[in-house]
């Protein structure tokens, strides 16, 4: 039930969901959210349902208290600031003054003491997770922990900066922290206070609902129709065996690949984001055409956006970003990508992966700044051939594997298939079954084809046509979870 | 209420998609008497217009729920259409009348079929349905023809041209004369050590699925005689070269496809494609690919009615182990050895034990994993006779001694990497039967009938 695109999710949980929600007096549609999504999550992994809850109670409490010593803050920091000119005034009226300086220091201090002890725990909780995960059993990290943790992290900071300005309610944060849309693979949406206080009076909202509507059918199709077809391609080179394979394949599965990465994840997130639109929440955009952007920095400001949003501002700036010595910027971005690479997996191919990024955006920002800015090419070529490339990179923990992977990319370093029998007809073999995918999924990557889209959607016909692809995904869905043969006939 | 409805024109999208859907579902409800087996689906996680979607997989689409047909009656349609293909095709009114028969019979055994599956909450019109191989005589017979019709569930009508039975006939004269001369002969009261492979055991994981599994005592049907050459003597394995495979036919599923693209088995004949079945082979249209290097989409009996082969490999069963029963597995590979003796009556007919699968699956899949496959090679040895069927196991030459498949030699632990095909490729050319009509006459070309 976890998955959306299944039809448990989308037949079962999601209309009883919605019925329930929009039933209920609006004042008490969070609290639905969160029972509704704690059901969800337990749906998934009933055992670690706890660990959730138990984190949920953590974080909200701290949450609260650094919000009210950040109030209490600034209520002193503007007594101080009124009588400013009086401080070191002799007499009561000083030392009164005084005496608030050192309790502001002290109210300060708590803060950070709370501040730093909640990181430290969401971090260590995620980092142990991943480590039992990677040593003991997969089993170990529990469901979307990497996304719900970002999203502790950063509402404890929000709410140590002032971003959050006033403790929250217990319902509001656990609402936030486990809503059933975002709590298995994001996107990490940030705490917007105004919108969770406001949203128990807004009535519903059916234009936002329609296009939620419309969200999660595009999603779901990318998902269904694109990258869970396409995904069969990388399956048929792992099942060939990497040392068999022709040059030309090995190019195509580099592509297919990324092409699978990125209509799952972004599919994903239109999905959830569609949910968040369905339930009155604003779109979250988590993908805005990485393909087409001109450089690998701006492709990563573009992918994945919540997270690398959340990378900038919780790790980058803090460390001090760019606004400093060409050295200092140098060793922040290998930080962030260092980092960036753990989280997404444990093993050395992921730690590669950051870094390689860190180093070709070093590269970029650096070396290439102005030959870029002239030369837009450049820029579309690192991200149409050198982002595959560490796709590939990321797709392979064993690094023999990956290291023969890239000879059969690059055949003239060295062993350039005496290992294997290369059947040089396989990248037609494959071509003939996959061109349709790879066509879509290149149409698929240009920003026009989305205003396509969206200008198709006002029509008539256009609805048609969203509804009929619906329920074309849905009779992929349904021989897929019925028959098994589907994805895997030998 | 006005309010709401206002609302409502601005979500034309949403009305649609919950119009359609309580369309499919009254479809579905409509249909789960007659056209759709509904006993098999789980309630709490699959919608009831999920038989609808099924359906249409099946063959079995919407409007078919409204026009008064039942299972039985649907099939007899697809029986009818194959009888007026046969007409069609066959140029005799004999020829007709016995296709007729046929598609009789196979409605009134899928009536039976139906019957029990009533019964038996194990049977799902979802799964890879066991259907009947509805054979017809696709080419026009030559004058003498002679139709036989094979014992057993499923019946079937050949057609065995006086070709097939000259060639029966001289094969058997070749053996008499040559018998002497061969040292791979051996006569025995019993069938001796070294016919055929033993069946390479597995670790039982213990996650079996009980429904794939044969029933506790369940009885294979073991009863083959008559069906197959008589006891008496027998033939022992022997290496040969790659020349004894160019009047081979290899039959198989992906792994068999796998074996003819990395296999290095040039000059070989293959008809591989993924999923192929014992329930599926007799009616979809395989890649034949030819011995001189030429490649035709064909169905397996058009090619053994066609081409004359002295061996026919058969390697299928990794598909089949998610249809229930080991036992039913047993019934349709017993049914397709039958039919491929009556089309290559002087062939040698090498059964293939299914390759097991790695650790890593058999350990965690209910349904591919090792102990069904040892259980469903055990009960497919049985049919060889030592005679003119063998059974080949190529486990121990790919798998670890808890016969598991060695993991480097897999990627995703069901077929072989390309590189591990040269061990099956070994495995073969050490493992062959060369009978004393072969003595003279091994790397020929096959020919037609």
């Amino acid at each position: 039930m976890v998955i959306f695109s299944g039809l448990q999710f989308i037949f079962r949980f999601l209309p009883i969901f919605l019925l329930v929600y929009y039933l209920v007096p609006a004042k008490f549609r969070n609290g639905v959210l969160l029972v509704g999504s704690l059901v969800f999550y337990a749906s998934g992994v009933p055992e670690f349902v706890i660990l959730l809850i138990i984190l949920t109670v953590i974080n909200w409490w701290f949450g609260c208290k650094i919000s009210m010593a950040r109030r209490s803050m600034s209520r002193m920091d503007s007594m101080l600031k009124d009588d400013v000119g009086d401080i070191y005034d002799a007499g009561p009226g000083g030392r009164l003054l005084r005496r608030v300086e050192t309790r502001r220091q002290l109210t300060h201090h708590h803060a950070v003491v709370f501040l730093v002890v909640l990181v430290v725990l969401n971090a260590g909780v995620l980092t142990a997770c991943k480590i039992l995960a990677l040593t003991v059993d997969s089993k170990l990290l529990p469901l979307g922990m990497s996304f719900y943790i970002f999203k502790m992290i950063s509402f404890i900071a929000d709410c140590y900066t002032g971003k959050i300005t006033k403790p929250q309610t217990f319902i509001n944060t656990a609402a936030y922290f486990t809503m059933f849309p975002q709590v298995t693979q994001g996107p990490i949406m940030r705490f917007d206070e105004k919108y969770w206080e406001t949203k128990g009076k807004t009535a519903f909202q059916a234009e936002r609902f329609e296009k939620g509507i419309f969200c999660f059918i595009i999603g779901l199709c990318l998902k269904v129709l694109l990258a869970d077809r396409i995904g069969i391609l990388w399956n048929e080179i792992d099942k060939i065996g990497f040392e068999s394979i022709s040059t030309p394949l090995a190019w195509l599965g580099a592509y297919g690949y990324s092409f699978e990465l990125y209509f799952d994840f972004f599919g994903y997130s239109l999905m959830a984001a569609g949910l968040g639109m369905m339930l009155g929440f604003p779109f979250v955009e988590n993908f805005h055409h990485p393909y087409a952007s001109d450089g690998v920095a701006k492709f990563y400001r573009d992918w994945h956006v919540t997270l690398g949003a959340w990378f900038r501002d919780y790790i980058y700036f803090p460390l001090g970003g760019s606004h400093c010595s060409k050295k200092k910027n140098i060793r922040n971005l290998l930080i962030v990508w260092l980092i960036t690479g753990l989280w997404h997996g444990g093993t050395l191919n992921f730690v590669i992966w950051g870094l390689v990024l860190g180093l070709i955006i070093i590269w970029e920002k650096f070396v290439m700044k102005g030959p870029m800015e002239k030369f837009k090419v450049i820029g579309h070529f690192h991200v149409m051939v050198l982002i595959p490339l560490t796709w590939v990179i990321f797709a392979i923990p064993d690094l023999g594997q990956l290291g023969l992977y890239f000879t059969r990319l690059f055949p003239f370093s060295g062993n350039s298939g005496t290992a294997g029998n290369v059947d040089p007809g396989d990248v037609l073999r494959y071509l003939n079954i996959y061109w349709p995918l790879f066509a879509a999924s290149a149409i698929l990557c240009v920003p026009a084809t989305y205003r396509a889209i969206e200008k198709l959607y006002k029509k008539a016909v256009g609805k048609i046509l969203l509804v009929a692809l619906f329920w074309v995904a849905v009779y992929y869905m349904t021989i897929s979870s019925s028959n098994a043969f589907m994805y895997f006939s030998f | 209420m006005r309010r709401f409805f206002q609302k409502i024109k601005h979500m034309p999208l949403t009305i649609s998609l919950a119009a359609t859907a309580i369309v499919f579902t009254a479809i579905a409800i409509k249909g789960a008497g007659s056209i759709y087996d509904d006993s098999e689906r789980d309630r709490l996680t699959t919608p009831v217009l999920s038989l609808v979607f099924n359906g249409i997989n099946d063959g079995e689409y919407p409007w078919d729920a409204f026009s008064g047909k039942t299972n039985e009656t649907i099939s007899e349609a697809s029986a009818a259409e194959v009888s007026e293909a046969a007409q069609e095709s066959a140029s005799e009114a004999s020829d007709t009348a016995n296709a007729e028969t046929t598609a009789m019979e196979t409605t009134a055994e899928s009536a039976a079929v139906d019957e029990q599956s009533t019964d038996s909450a194990e049977s799902s019109s979802t799964e890879v349905e066991p259907e009947e191989p509805v054979v017809e005589d696709l080419d026009v017979p030559e004058a003498g023809t002679e139709t036989v019709q094979l014992d057993g569930k499923d019946s079937a009508l050949i057609a065995v041209t006086d070709n097939m039975v000259n060639a029966a006939e001289n094969a058997n004269e070749e053996i008499d004369v040559q018998r002497e001369s061969n040292p791979d002969y051996v006569e025995a009261d019993s069938m001796p050590e070294g016919v055929n492979s033993d069946v390479m055991g597995a670790v039982d994981y213990g996650v079996a699925g009980r429904r794939y599994l044969a029933p506790e005592g369940a009885a294979y049907n073991t009863d083959t005689t008559g069906l197959f050459a008589e006891n008496g003597h027998y033939y022992k394995f022997r290496t040969v070269d790659d020349s004894y495979f160019s009047d081979a036919i290899f039959i198989g599923d992906s792994r068999t496809d796998g074996l003819a693209t990395y296999g290095d088995m040039k000059g070989t004949s293959f008809l591989a494609k993924e999923s192929l079945s014992v329930y599926r082979m007799w009616k979809i249209k395989v890649p034949f690919r030819f011995a001189d290097g030429t490649i035709q989409k064909s169905t397996v009996l058009e090619v053994l009615q066609n081409f004359h082969f002295r061996k026919v490999y058969l390697s299928v069963g990794v598909n089949e182990l998610g249809v229930p029963t080991s036992v039913d597995f047993y019934d349709n590979y017993r049914d397709a050895i039958s039919i491929i003796r009556k089309l290559q009556p002087d062939a040698i007919i090498y059964i293939e034990g299914i390759m097991h699968v790695s650790k890593n699956r058999s350990s965690s899949d209910a349904v591919f994993n090792n102990t069904s496959i040892v259980e469903r090679n055990t009960a497919i040895s049985t049919l060889a006779n030592g005679h003119d069927i063998f059974y080949i196991d190529m486990n121990p030459s790919v798998c670890d001694e808890n016969g598991d498949l060695l993991s480097d030699l897999t990627g995703d632990g069901i077929h072989l990497k390309a590189s591990a095909y040269a061990k099956w490729h070994e495995f073969l050319l050490q493992n062959a039967i060369v009978r004393s009509d072969e003595l003279d006459n091994i790397g020929s070309f096959p020919t037609g009938w």
